[in-house]
């Protein structure tokens, strides 16, 4: 089976717009979940 | 103009100030600044205990009426699909099947609450055949079965995703004879089912539409207590969801299979589908089977996504705090997914509710299709002119905004109920809101793809 990847031109732009909040999103997460395990670690060290 | 178009996203040139893919931006922007507002002005629980009030005592007579119509517009949608024309333009039953039941009753539960629950047929029919018996026989009659709690919620579930199977994958969809057939055989399942395990047991856990309705009824503003119809906050209904098995699957299958419906007409299926209907035609299926097996795949990976997704967030979740599995906070948090059901349901069917929807001005007048005009309206025509594309396009994107921000609402409160603290408890709602704004990114691309 050939992979969906002949028409890519057609709906990749769009769906890399419209993925690109969640991909943020996730980062913007992941750091700011990082940054409350340390702030917790350090108080628990306190 | 009778121009019948059974395509579920009909969409036509939008004169918008940006380009559609800011708007999903701008989405995500206000789901972000929604979850901000939550976390500040939103400190303790308010929606955790149903509040509301009396407001007035429905009379007795209203819902064996309600019943009797639910009857008669069943048998009238099964004698027109067996007895009328074999097409889907000029035949009762597919419009009314797709359109006002499957569509319209999403909005009418959502506005006014269970009203199916006294509309559904078979349901007047059990309760019109256990009354008769109680009138005539003179012994009581035997308990019912215990409904199996393992079953939960897992057979509306299952109804649901075959019923858009139907709609979605199967071929003769559109076939006004065999629609009336598969309607005859469900209501036989559901009387069968009812008489096993009683009339509310069944239809409160196994009767597909009945279940994914009073679902959607949660977020009305009216609820019935008895005979009386009470006014509550709206959301209000939500956090009471009883945790069975399947509830999550319910709701996933919902969102899953209406996001398949605008997939499949946007161009990653057009360029996906052919693909795969050549694979399976390449194993020895026929002409119909390929399309079908195809459709099933994608329909089937699309709620297994839906699913999939759900699941991510709530891991993320899990993160949070001491003591909750996964499986656990899977369940306290289903009841965010109704809003969002609801709102991938009006995005997605606006545009057929609205147009498709005017249908039934002509077809009640001649719902045979032979030519006759019952009421005199069999002249009347669609008016594509009610809502513009453009119009369509602000409903879908204040439907999907709307449904995620009260999804945000209902599973902040939530979290300030399951977690020690108001801290913990948004830390908690991070992942939640990156699957908020999933979804609504989602659906904003899938609606905006849809090929004109």
């Amino acid at each position: 089976m050939m992979l969906p990847l002949a028409h890519a031109g057609h709906w990749l732009p769009d769906l890399l717009i419209y993925g690109s909040p969640v991909v943020i999103g996730i980062l913007a997460v992941r750091y700011a979940d990082r940054r409350e395990r340390k702030k917790d670690e350090e108080e628990k060290s306190d | 103009m009778k121009l019948f178009v059974l395509a579920h996203g009909l969409v036509g040139r939008t004169d918008l100030p940006i380009p559609k893919w800011l708007f999903g931006w701008a989405a995500a922007i206000v789901l972000v600044l929604s979850f901000a507002a939550l976390a500040i002005l939103w400190p303790k629980p308010e929606l955790q205990e149903e509040r509301g009030r009396r407001w007035f005592r429905m009379p007795r007579f209203v819902e064996p009426l309600l019943g009797l119509l639910g009857v008669i517009a069943f048998v009238a949608v099964v004698y027109s699909g067996l007895r009328g024309a074999q097409d889907a333009q000029d035949n009762l039953a597919p419009t009314i099947i797709y359109v006002h039941f499957w569509v319209g009753m999403v909005v009418v539960s959502v506005l006014f609450g269970d009203v199916f629950r006294a509309l559904n047929p078979w349901r007047a029919i059990a309760r019109f055949v256990a009354w008769i018996v109680g009138l005539f026989s003179k012994e009581e009659m035997p308990a019912p079965l215990d409904y199996p709690a393992k079953l939960g919620r897992w057979p509306a579930a299952i109804s649901i995703l075959a019923f858009t199977w139907v709609e979605l994958s199967y071929v003769n969809k559109d076939d006004p004879s065999q629609l009336a057939i598969m309607a005859l055989a469900y209501a036989a399942f559901q009387l069968i089912g009812m008489s096993f395990f009683g009339i509310e047991k069944w239809e409160d856990r196994a009767d597909g539409f009945q279940v994914l309705w009073s679902t959607y009824a949660r977020l009305a503003p009216f609820k019935r207590h008895g005979q009386d119809v009470w006014v509550r906050p709206p959301l209000n209904g939500a956090p009471s969801l009883d945790l069975v098995p399947g509830t999550v699957a319910l709701l996933v299958v919902a969102i899953g299979t209406t996001s398949f419906d605008g997939f499949s007409n946007g161009p990653l299926w057009a360029s996906l589908g052919p693909d795969l209907s050549k694979f399976f035609k390449n194993i020895g299926f026929g002409l119909s089977a390929q399309g079908e097996l195809a459709n099933t795949v994608g329909l089937l990976g699309m709620v297994l996504l839906v699913g999939l997704f759900y699941r991510l967030g709530v891991r993320g979740m899990r993160n949070v705090g001491t003591g909750h599995t996964t499986e656990e906070l899977s369940g306290l948090f289903a009841h965010s997914l109704i809003p969002i059901a609801f709102a991938y349901a009006l995005a997605h069917y606006f545009s057929l509710l609205a147009y498709q929807g005017q249908a039934v001005g002509y077809l009640i007048s001649d719902p045979l299709g032979h030519g006759s005009n019952l009421f005199g309206t069999a002249d009347a025509g669609i008016d594509y002119n009610i809502v513009t594309a453009t119009g369509v396009w602000y409903v879908q994107v204040a439907a999907l905004v709307s449904g995620h921000v009260a999804g945000l609402m209902l599973a902040h409160d939530r979290a300030l109920a399951v977690y020690r603290n108001p801290r913990e408890a948004v830390r908690s709602q991070y992942w939640m809101l990156i699957v908020m704004i999933g979804f609504t990114s989602l659906g904003l691309w899938l609606l905006s793809s849809l090929t004109t």
